[in-house]
């Protein structure tokens, strides 16, 4: 039996659903079209149940490609998620507005439940409903109370799911919902005015309110929350907090799963036959899982956050403060959280634009999120400056190092901004983007939401985005491995021969020589080879080119190959700083110089170097045309950016 | 025989790309062509 | 003629009437209905966006979504 979940935003929709179905989840798409349909399951009086959650909206009457698939399916009986019975949360404390959908699907003829939520906040506005009056309003609806939050309610639901009936005779509150209604602005007018004139008449009797007077005050949160001067303090107060939660915290359990799977590649290489699979085992797959598994942390935390403050009511106003200034980017005061979470990562961040409802506006911040220097890019950064940058200071205090780090976060910054600007003039919609957001009263969040809202981005990103990460590893990892003919064989041969007549050097030096060769003679490195021309006026050679094609794996890959291709140990930074700094080209120039260096950091400003963030740009957008004309627009960019630079410094 | 499992795993990979690829960049997105908002805004 | 985005916070005024635009249809869902009561609570930063009691919620909305909104002023205001 199929049962359906309407409702407003901001009612406890979730609460319901969660407390319904518990871990039972499972997110999707509606047939046919790229809308997510999170569908729970339970069971009662040895039945079982198929609860499907539908995008939350205020009207029957879409004003989004989400809101349409209510109207589509609830309008529609023969449709194949058309639900034997439709539970429509509505929210106590607010129950004018919300019984304009509540009686418009009522009007659908759809067998109902209105899940009367929220009213212990009812009543501590002093509100009461009066249940009989509400009754006699809906005479084919089953009422009942729940309050979600504290968990209460669920037996309740569950009987009057078992209760439900066919509709037989059309019974309306105010008619059929006219069908031309859904392409005609004039009728959903007409019918909005309608409904609430009907409500109001009717609302007397139903809502009770114990107020002396009809004064409105202020909460005293928004007083200090939204204040011009303390509302953006606060805001960086609590995003200092977040940022050095999960700096602090994240990286322990991220060092953990990355050396968890080093290790458990190197053991699975001692444990099984030699062979091509056991190398693919050990270098390719296992990796690979790591490389998602590594990311989860970061996630988990940064969804923590975002949660709490979206449970509290508080992100409602970080976006009523921020709005104003990311307009005229094309951008809207959603975009904020987003942007700011892809500080740490861009996953969390394209993640979080679920919340912006204007398609244009969230496309264009899914675009220029991973412009923002991500953590991934730290690695990378850290030893191009310590390699090109004097470690002097300007003026006694400012370290020149430092303020090349912080000059490349701006540059990431500043950039993501204007290509949000092209980006607002080039891409086209018919739909004008608009805020009209309720702004929710504050409560406490509740940890059970906060946690599933955790897990649910956590397995998305493992599951969804992982296989792809999987795929592209192992393709990789065969790039890295294999080369043209026999090319590889006879390199290692000669390396061995060396070391045959040069008994002085030890294993580990011939080890790493013979990886360095390896590499070299693969499709990587002869693809590295091949666009030496390409990246020359950029300054780099063809082992940085190697380095950056193998870094799409993830950007601190970047490090690991070099240290591959110069022959180094993966963990030793010393040594490979100091081969770095001697490596010169044919002519007895440095590679690695203030020019070729500065080149290659402003490259990595730009460069989508991360299959996560593409896999999951083309999870969230539903289609690989985006995450490749992102890849594509950085990657121009990249290149850009980097050869102005190294043309204007050497 | 080690051999045979990875040629296995790399099809397994490319084609598993491929197939997502050829599948998403075929399909078009459903636009809300149905909405009110779009239609007032063309008038 | 005034409108809501002109409106002083505190301020309670009368919906005259809506201008025919795309978020009309919109504005009237979200419970915006001629001859009804609104009050404005509170402005962002720079006066925009702007959040009003309504129906007995708070609903914020752009300075350019509260343009559409004509209204007349009455005399009721909160202490603040």
């Amino acid at each position: 039996m199929k049962v359906g979940l309407v409702g407003n935003p901001n009612t406890g929709k979730s609460s319901i659903f969660n407390l319904l179905t518990g871990l039972r989840q499972q997110v999707g798409n509606f047939p046919g079209i790229t809308v997510e349909r999170k569908v729970g399951s339970f069971s009662a009086d040895s039945k079982d149940f198929k609860l499907i959650d539908f995008p939350g909206t205020y009207s029957i009457f879409p004003r989004s490609k989400d809101e349409k698939v209510v109207y589509d399916v609830l309008s529609n009986p023969e449709h194949s998620e058309f639900p034997d019975v439709c539970i429509v949360v509505v929210d106590a404390s607010n129950l004018e507005r919300n019984l304009l959908l509540f009686s418009q699907v009522y009007d659908l003829q759809v067998p109902l439940i209105m899940a009367l939520n929220m009213t212990d906040v009812a009543r501590k506005n002093k509100k009461e409903i009066q249940r009989e009056a509400l009754q006699k309003m809906f005479p084919s609806a089953q009422i009942i109370e729940t309050n979600a939050r504290a968990g209460l309610g669920k037996d309740r639901l569950i009987e009057a799911i078992l209760n439900s009936k066919e509709r037989k005779d059309p019974d309306y509150f105010l008619g059929p919902i006219p069908e031309e209604g859904i392409n005609d602005a004039l009728i959903q007018e007409a019918e909005a005015s309608a409904r609430y004139e009907k409500i109001q008449k009717l609302i007397d009797k139903v809502l009770v309110r114990k107020l002396e007077s009809e004064e409105i005050t202020i909460s005293k949160w928004d007083r200090i929350l939204v204040h011009p001067l303390w509302g953006y303090f606060i805001f960086a107060a609590i995003l200092m907090v977040v940022f050095q939660f999960i700096f602090s915290f994240a990286t322990l359990p991220m060092d953990i799963i990355d050396g968890a799977f080093v290790k458990l590649g190197s053991w699975l290489q001692e444990v099984l036959p030699t062979g091509v699979f056991t190398d693919l085992l050990s270098q390719g797959i296992v990796p690979g899982i790591g490389g998602v598994l590594v990311f989860i942390p970061q996630i988990a935390f940064l969804f923590f956050f975002i949660a709490i403050l979206e449970e509290s009511g508080y992100l409602a106003r970080v976006v009523f403060i921020m709005d104003r200034l990311m307009r005229p980017l094309g951008l809207n005061g959603k975009s904020v959280v987003p942007l700011l979470s892809s500080v740490a990562c861009a996953i969390p961040g394209v993640m979080a634009t679920r919340t912006i409802s204007d398609w244009k506006e969230r496309m264009i911040t899914i675009l220029v999120a991973p412009l923002m220097s991500c953590s991934a890019r730290i690695p990378v950064y850290t030893i191009l400056i310590s390699l090109v940058i004097p470690d002097h200071y300007v003026f006694g205090v400012l370290n020149v190092q430092g303020l090349v780090l912080f000059g490349l976060y701006a540059l990431g910054l500043v950039s993501a901004l204007l290509v949000a600007l092209i980006l607002k003039k080039l891409i086209k919609s018919k739909d004008k983007g608009f805020l009209l957001m309720e702004l929710p009263q504050y409560q406490r969040p509740k940890w059970g939401n906060v946690g599933l809202t955790v897990w649910e981005k956590v397995r998305v990103f493992v599951w969804d985005a992982g296989k792809i990460i999987l795929a592209l590893s192992v393709i990789l990892w065969a790039l890295a491995s294999y080369g043209p003919g026999n090319e590889m064989e006879k390199a290692v041969k000669i390396v061995e021969h060396q070391f045959e007549n040069n008994t002085n050097l030890d294993q580990e030096e011939k080890e790493n020589q013979i990886a360095s060769v390896k590499l070299e003679n693969s499709y990587m490195g002869i693809l590295g080879k091949t666009i030496e021309p390409v990246i020359a006026p950029l300054g780099y050679d063809w082992k940085i080119g190697i380095s950056l094609i193998s870094s799409f794996a993830a950007r601190e890959v970047f490090v690991g190959s070099l240290a591959t291709i110069y022959a180094v140990h993966a963990d030793d930074n010393e040594k490979l700083l100091d081969r770095l700094s001697q490596e010169k080209r044919s002519d007895g120039s440095l590679v690695y110089n203030l020019a070729s260096g500065t080149s290659l950091m402003v490259f990595y400003v730009y460069a989508m170097q991360c299959m996560a963030t593409f896999a999951i740009v083309k999870r969230e957008t539903k289609s690989w045309r985006w995450p490749l004309f992102q890849m594509a627009f950085m990657g121009i960019l990249a290149y850009l950016g980097a050869f102005i630079t190294y043309q204007i410094l050497s | 025989m080690q051999i045979v499992l990875v040629i296995f795993s790399i099809s397994l990979a490319s084609i598993y790309l491929g197939m997502q690829i050829y599948q998403r960049l075929i399909k078009k997105d459903a636009k809300c062509d149905a909405c009110a908002m779009g239609k007032t805004n063309e008038r | 003629m005034v409108d809501l985005s002109m409106i002083q916070n505190g301020k309670k005024v009368r919906i005259e009437r809506i201008q025919s635009s795309f978020l009309r249809p919109k504005l009237m869902e979200m419970g915006i209905l001629e001859g009804d009561c609104v009050q404005v609570l509170f402005k962002a930063p720079f006066g925009d966006p702007i959040a009003i009691h309504v129906k007995g919620y708070t609903l914020s909305l752009r300075k350019d979504e509260a343009a559409l909104v004509k209204v007349f002023e009455e005399d009721h205001t909160i202490g603040n």
